[in-house]
């Protein structure tokens, strides 16, 4: 690399931290040389006020740090179906996009959430559809994934298995629909919108073919233990998605981790992981005190852990890192032994600020 | 434990806090020196050992035998070495086109297609059982008869009272507007506090729900005399195109070719997932092709790279299951539409592996894919 090289990514990074005490205004709206697309998560008051279509395009979701580094949208309205009015709208903005070249030199596209499954979907059919339209495609070099929903979650399950039934234990209802944004006393499963979509089998079987664009997984799984949907949720999650949908796990196992020998919170031990995972999906960073909402924010919460999964069988990578150990006396009945490992910067730097960061140096 | 014991514990807890307020925290009240030491001060979740105390950092020698003395020495850029290998997986996985990846025992998804997963459940006015019901697929052929599991788990009542248990199940299609005729399950095994009840809906049940979304319901009558319920959501779906036959496989120079024969109902683009096996069993590929389907094209083809087949030494014969046949949405919001096949899984010949080409596979688009990878993963100034 030249010395004028150096100095434009250290010139860079620092006008990036500059900018971080406050205003975003002149923060690089890419993130390593290419233009980012965000996609969000599900919009709970769609379910019970259908957006309109201006409504929908205007839309300024996943978060203002995000946002601030978003060339391009693919909103959605939670109100319709993967397959109906998702697709469609979904498809209205990427045609824009492409007409307007946003993605000439290829895209990242950032999800929160169902932006997971509705990208997934849409990656899946963009090249026959547009092509179709007469549009070039849009050039997707990756995905950034955060709390992906495309696995499913126990809580759509429950809410389709509650609407319409007395059967449906209340606690189970009412946390369900407090997420969703519903009553689930409802008669017409129309009324679910994305939800139907969203339930563990459901998400599974929608466009679940391999794909060859790399979806990088950020997984979290925060979330205070009197949070009422954290019970109705197998394994670990974040409140609202299972570690297998975030983590992309190809299995729908109630997994404890994105990696079976480090825990969330940076702990080096045996952990039940992904046996598998989809294919061209990597988990790469964990935390376990963020929650589903608050991964997306710039604001710290807690440390920052590395994945560290072989991601090819048989090959064991063990990363240097940033560890700490701690042994335990006898007498130490309070405190927990072991080594753990941190993203160097976690300790003062939120979850998407460090992944911006990285990525973008 | 005794009340020595619990003595001895809380002796041993305030000597502890005692130490750690002197070593960490002089000027914390006791309540606080625990925390502190418990780690929680670092880490917001509150969870006991979520994070590391200082003082435990400082005061031993690491002796986990997690620990490499190696590993503790901090590299400049440790989440530039987890890209890096992520980099180097993606380009592991694009040497293999995705028409034909290689297929391991770990690849749940590619190995249960139209999977069903099941959701075990309390029932609200009997919460001691838990139900779950289970289906072979959750994509389901409306010409087919569609076996059903009913699994009532009891957590037994705790007293001298009979536990409660469910006496009779039925099952049932329904919807928002109809509802078909219920079938009477049988109870086919009772292990323990696990009762097993099964039937089959037969296919004339399903025909009226094709081409929708449905309810699977399980009417229960308990040992009490209540009744309750259990549902889960499935497709059905009316088949638009039959895999017929597989042809004699050839070998292109480069690829395993299969040809496939259809019968078409719905002309249309059309995907075909399916599983490439041994004839011992070994998984060898996922194969994932499209073509379009009419009444007057009836083949599709099937494509093995021969690096899928080469890198794994496996040159056939083969069998081919694990089927699913999909027509594609022709434009966004159109619904995808499924086919069936006439048998499971069928036989497939295969090539002495030196008959193929030993040139990789290349994708130009795989290749900027990989070089933004590589550029996350380049050593920067940040962590």
């Amino acid at each position: 690399m030249n010395n004028n090289k150096l100095i434009a990514r250290y010139a860079a990074t620092l006008l990036v931290a500059l900018f971080s005490l406050g205003a975003s205004a002149g923060v690089s709206a890419q993130l390593a040389g290419h233009n980012v697309i965000l996609v969000h998560g599900l919009i709970i008051t769609d379910l019970l006020k259908a957006p309109t279509r201006e409504e929908i395009l205007s839309r300024r979701k996943v978060s203002d740090f995000w946002q601030s580094r978003a060339e391009g949208y693919l909103n959605w309205s939670a109100a319709e179906r993967l397959e109906g009015g998702i697709a469609e709208i979904v498809f209205e903005q990427a045609k824009m996009l492409s007409a307007k070249g946003v993605c000439n030199n290829g895209c990242v596209l950032v999800t929160h959430s169902t932006g997971d499954l509705v990208s997934r979907y849409f990656l899946a059919h963009q090249e026959a559809w547009m092509t179709a339209a007469g549009y070039q495609p849009l050039n997707i070099v990756a995905t950034i994934d955060f709390a992906g929903a495309g696995g499913g979650t126990d809580l759509a399950d429950i809410a389709v298995a509650a609407a319409n039934s007395e059967y449906v234990p209340l606690p189970m209802k009412l946390a369900a629909g407090a997420v969703l944004g519903l009553n689930l006393d409802i008669t017409d499963y129309d009324e679910l919108g994305v939800v139907l979509d969203l339930t563990t089998s459901g998400a599974r079987n929608h466009a679940n073919w391999p794909n060859s664009i790399p979806r990088l997984r950020f997984s979290v799984s925060g979330g205070g233990l009197t949070d009422p949907t954290k019970p109705l949720i197998r394994g670990a999650d974040d409140t609202v998605v299972p570690a297998h949908s975030s983590c992309g796990a190809s299995a729908p196992d109630a997994i404890e981790s994105c990696s079976s020998s480090i825990a969330y919170d940076g702990k080096r031990t045996w952990q039940f992981g992904p046996r598998g995972l989809w294919h061209n999906h990597f988990p790469v960073l964990m935390a376990s005190d963020y929650d589903h909402f608050t991964l997306v924010d710039d604001q710290h919460q807690g440390r920052t852990t590395y994945v560290l999964n072989n991601f090819a069988a048989g090959l064991n990578v063990d990363f240097g890192t940033t560890t700490r150990t701690v042994t335990r006396r006898w007498w130490e009945v309070w405190k927990e032994a072991g080594t753990w490992q941190y993203v160097a910067g976690s300790e003062n730097t939120s979850f998407s600020r460090l992944i911006y960061q990285t990525l973008n140096h | 434990m005794n009340k020595i014991g619990i003595v001895a514990a809380m002796a041993a807890v305030l000597v502890a806090v005692l130490i750690a307020m002197q070593d960490e925290a002089p000027e914390a009240d006791a309540g606080q020196a625990v925390v502190l030491s418990a780690g929680a001060a670092e880490n917001s979740s509150g969870k006991p050992g979520a994070s590391l105390g200082s003082m435990a950092q400082a005061e031993q020698p690491a002796q986990s035998p997690d620990r490499d003395p190696a590993s503790l020495t901090a590299p400049e850029s440790p989440m530039q070495e987890q890209l890096a290998e992520i980099a180097s997986a993606y380009q592991r996985t694009s040497r293999f086109p995705t028409y034909s990846q290689p297929l391991t025992n770990n690849d749940w998804s590619a190995l249960n297609p139209r999977a069903f997963v099941p959701e075990e459940r309390p029932l609200s006015n009997a919460p001691s059982l838990r139900v779950s019901i289970e289906l072979p697929h959750y994509i389901v052929d409306s010409n087919r008869d569609l076996p059903v599991q009913v699994i009532v788990v009891s957590d037994g009542s705790g007293s001298s009272a009979p536990p409660l248990k469910a006496t009779a199940v039925q099952a049932l299609i329904r919807s928002r507007n109809a509802s078909s005729p219920p079938v009477l399950l049988i109870k086919t095994s009772a292990q323990g506090n696990v009762d097993t009840f099964a039937a089959t809906i037969p296919s004339a049940a399903l025909s009226p729900f094709a081409n929708s979304e449905a309810e699977v319901a399980a009417l229960l009558t308990l040992s009490d005399g209540q009744s309750s319920s259990a549902s889960t959501m499935i497709q059905i779906f009316q088949s638009t195109a039959s895999l017929d036959a597989i042809g004699a496989a050839y070998n292109d120079g480069t690829h395993l070719v299969i040809p496939a024969f259809f019968q078409v109902m719905d002309p249309g683009m059309y995907r075909l997932q399916a599983n490439l096996f041994t004839q011992r069993g070994e998984p060898v590929a996922h194969l994932n092709s499209t073509f379009p389907l009419s009444t007057g094209n009836v083949t599709g083809i099937l494509k093995v790279h021969g690096t899928t087949l080469i890198e794994q030494n496996l040159p056939g014969p083969y069998v081919l299951t694990d089927i699913n046949l999909m027509r594609m949405p022709a434009a966004p919001g159109e619904q995808t539409r499924y086919g069936s096949s006439q048998a499971e899984s069928y036989p497939v010949n295969g090539f002495p592996l030196d008959s193929y080409s030993d040139e990789p596979y290349q994708d130009p688009a795989t290749q900027q894919r990989l070089e933004f990878l590589e550029k996350l993963s380049a050593e920067g100034s940040l962590p």
